[in-house]
C-alpha cells in the first residue's frame, strides 16, 4: 500500500512540476493572437500588451508621449513574425495603466518595469524606448543594470537650453474636454511624464551605461539630429538609420521598423 | 520510508496547488480578491473580453452592459457610487468594443450574450443581477432567456423596442464608419454629430425632452467609436434584429425597467406597463441621455435599493415619477 502510495506520490510530483514549468509559459501566452495583461504596479495596475511566443527572445517597448502601447499595435504583429516576442507597456497615466497621483520623476517611473519583468519571468529583457520611453528605459538602465541585456533608444531626449526651456513652456495645459470637442484626451495629467522627461539628464546616463546600446532614428524622427549626433559621440554605441520620412515607423512603416529592431535583439537573445 | 512519502506527497500536493494557481488566472483569484477597484481580461469566445470591477467580492453583484457606441466607460463613475453603496459591479466590453477582442463576423445578440458566460465562471458566480442599457439591455435580456438559472434579476435602461417605421429606418442608414481624414475633420464631425441630440431611430420612440449628455461623456463615447472601428456597428444590428417585446412577455425572474425622461426608449419602457405590470419600473428624475454616466449617485441608488431589496421589485416599486 504504500509503495502505491509512493509511486502515486511521485507521479503527482512529476506531472505538478511538469504543470508548474508549463504554468507561467502558458500564462504568458503561447497561442499566436496577442493578448493584454494586467500586472500590479507601485500606483495600481499597469496594463500590457504582448505578442509573440514566451519562448522567442523578448524586447519591453515603452512609448512616447503622449500615446500608449497603441503605438506598437502593427509593430508588435511584425515583430511576432520575425520571432520576437515583445511586451508594450502602458506608461503609468497612459493607455489603460493607472497614474500616480503626483509628479514621478524619470527613475520612479522606470521602476514600474520591475513588477513586469517579475510578471513575466524574467531577470534581464531588451528595452526598446521611444522618445520619452528611452528616457525611462535609460533610467532603468542606470538603476538596473543587471537587469537588461541591451537598450533601443529610439530618439534620445537630449535638448539644448533653448529647445528644452520652448518644450517645458509649450506642454502644460490641461488636456480637459471642451465644449466644441477640440480635446480628445481627457487626462488633465497627461503631462507628467514629459514633464519627468524634461528633467531627466540622459547625457550622464549614456556615460554611465556599459550595455549594448543601438540607437536607432530615421529622417522624420523629432530627435533625428540628436540621435546621429548622440552616436559620434558614444562611438561605440550601434547607430541604425531607417530610411523614413515619418515620424513613427513602428505604427506607419511596421515592417521595416520591425527588420532592424528584430535583427538587433537576436544579437541579445 | 514514511516520512520521506509523506514528504514526497506534501511537496506534490504544494506543487500541484501552485500549478493549479499560476494556471487559473481568474475566478478563485478574484473571488477572493482584496481588491476593490480594478481591472481584468477574461478569456472569451472571440479572445479576450476586458472588464472592470468595482466593490468588495462579497458584496451583492451586478453585470454592468453598455450601450451602442460606447463600452464599460459608460459606468466609470456608477461603479465607484455602486461600491459606495455596498455592491459590486464588473462591467463589461462587449466584444468589439472598448479593450475586447471582437468578432469576425457579425453576431446575434444570443451569441453576443455568450460572452457572459466566461465572464461569470471567472468570478465564481453561479447566478447574478444583469444590468443593460439600450443594445446591452438586449443582450442582458438574450442572456436571461438562455440560461434563466443563472440570472437573479435584471435591470433593463431602455429596453431597445422599435416598431417596424424605426427599424427600416434604421437598417436604411448606411454602416457610416469615421474613417480618419487627415485634416482631423471626422473628430469634430462626429463631436457635432453627438452634440446635435439627432440619434433617435423613431419618432415614435423620441422622448419630449431635450436630450444631452456632458462634454466628457461625449468625448467618452467618440473615443469608444473610434476603438470599436469599422465594426462598431457589429453589436447595434444584433439588438435591432432581435424581437426583445416577444421575449419580455416570457420572462419569469424579477424584472426592473429603468428610465428616465431624456432616455431614448422611455416610452417603450412605459408602455411595457401594460403587458407586464409586474415588472418594477424606475423612473428618474433626469434629462440627460446616459444617467450612468451624468447622473451616477441618483442611478446608483436606484439600482442598488432594487439589487438589495430582499424580493426583487418590492422594495423598488412602480415609481413613476416624473
Amino acid at each position: 500500500m504504500r509503495r502505491y502510495f509512493h509511486v502515486f506520490a511521485l507521479k503527482l510530483l512529476c506531472v505538478s512540476l511538469l504543470c508548474g514549468l508549463a504554468g507561467p509559459v502558458a500564462r504568458a501566452g503561447d497561442g499566436p493572437r496577442p493578448y493584454g495583461a494586467y500586472i500590479d504596479g507601485p500606483w495600481g495596475q499597469i496594463h500590457v500588451r504582448v505578442a509573440g511566443k514566451s519562448t522567442d527572445p523578448t524586447v519591453i517597448l515603452v512609448h512616447m508621449m503622449v500615446w500608449s502601447s497603441e503605438q506598437f499595435h502593427f509593430g508588435q504583429l511584425a515583430l511576432a513574425q520575425r520571432g520576437i516576442r515583445s511586451i508594450a507597456i502602458d506608461i503609468p497615466g497612459y493607455g489603460m495603466s493607472d497614474g500616480p497621483p503626483t509628479l514621478p520623476n524619470a527613475y520612479q517611473y522606470a521602476e514600474s518595469f520591475v513588477p513586469v519583468l517579475r510578471y513575466f519571468g524574467l531577470r534581464s529583457a531588451n528595452f526598446l524606448g521611444s522618445n520619452t520611453g528611452a528616457a525611462f528605459i535609460a533610467a532603468f538602465a542606470d538603476a538596473h543594470p543587471d537587469m537588461v541585456k541591451s537598450l533601443i533608444l529610439e530618439g534620445p531626449t537630449i535638448w539644448n537650453a533653448k529647445d528644452l526651456a520652448d518644450l517645458v513652456a509649450g506642454e502644460y495645459a490641461d488636456e480637459i474636454p471642451d465644449a466644441d470637442g477640440r480635446m480628445v484626451l481627457n487626462r488633465p495629467n497627461a503631462w507628467f511624464a514629459h514633464d519627468a522627461v524634461f528633467k531627466f539628464r540622459m547625457e550622464p546616463v549614456l556615460k554611465r551605461i556599459r550595455l549594448p546600446v543601438m540607437i536607432l532614428t530615421y529622417p522624420g524622427q523629432l530627435l533625428y539630429r540628436t540621435a546621429v549626433r548622440v552616436n559620434t559621440m558614444h562611438p561605440r554605441f550601434t547607430l541604425t538609420v531607417l530610411d523614413w520620412n515619418g515620424a513613427a515607423p513602428c505604427f506607419d512603416a511596421p515592417e521595416l521598423w520591425a527588420d532592424a529592431v528584430a535583427k538587433y535583439i537576436k544579437q541579445h537573445p | 520510508m514514511s516520512q520521506h512519502v509523506s514528504f514526497l506527497a506534501g511537496i506534490a500536493l504544494l506543487s500541484a496547488l501552485f500549478c493549479l494557481g499560476l494556471d487559473m488566472p481568474s475566478h478563485a483569484a478574484d473571488a477572493a480578491d482584496s481588491r476593490t477597484s480594478y481591472r481584468a481580461y477574461v478569456d472569451g469566445p472571440w479572445g479576450q473580453v476586458h472588464v472592470r470591477v468595482d466593490g468588495s467580492s462579497h458584496a451583492p453583484t451586478v453585470i454592468l452592459v453598455h450601450q451602442m457606441i460606447w463600452s464599460s466607460q459608460q459606468f466609470r463613475y456608477a461603479q465607484q457610487e455602486l461600491s459606495a453603496r455596498g455592491v459590486r459591479s464588473i462591467a463589461v466590453d462587449l466584444p468589439g468594443y472598448g479593450m475586447s477582442d471582437g468578432p469576425p463576423a457579425p453576431p446575434t445578440a444570443t451569441e453576443y450574450a455568450e460572452v457572459l458566460l466566461p465572464v461569470m465562471r471567472h468570478f465564481g458566480l453561479k447566478a447574478t443581477n444583469l444590468l443593460g442599457v439600450n443594445e446591452g439591455g438586449t443582450i442582458v435580456c438574450a442572456f436571461a432567456a438562455a440560461h434563466p438559472a443563472m440570472v437573479k434579476s435584471l435591470i433593463i435602461e431602455g429596453p431597445v423596442i422599435v416598431d417596424s417605421i424605426g427599424q427600416a429606418k434604421y437598417f436604411s442608414q448606411p454602416h457610416e464608419y469615421q474613417t480618419p481624414r487627415p485634416d482631423g475633420s471626422h473628430l469634430e464631425k462626429l463631436w457635432r454629430h453627438l452634440d446635435s441630440a439627432d440619434t433617435k431611430i423613431s419618432a415614435t420612440l423620441q422622448s419630449p425632452a431635450a436630450t444631452k449628455i456632458s462634454v466628457g461623456g461625449m468625448q467618452s463615447i467618440l473615443m469608444s467609436i473610434f476603438a470599436a472601428g469599422p465594426n462598431g456597428w457589429f453589436a447595434q444590428d444584433a439588438a435591432y434584429r432581435y424581437d426583445l417585446q416577444d421575449l419580455l412577455r416570457r420572462l419569469k425572474m424579477p424584472v426592473m425597467l429603468l428610465t428616465y425622461r431624456g432616455q431614448q426608449f422611455q416610452q417603450a419602457a412605459l408602455d411595457l406597463e401594460t403587458i407586464r405590470p409586474d415588472f418594477s419600473l424606475q423612473n428618474l428624475d433626469w434629462d440627460g441621455v446616459a444617467a450612468s454616466y451624468d447622473a451616477p449617485a441618483e442611478w446608483a441608488d436606484a439600482v442598488a435599493n432594487y439589487l438589495k431589496s430582499s424580493h426583487y421589485g418590492t422594495a423598488g416599486g412602480r415609481s413613476k415619477t416624473p
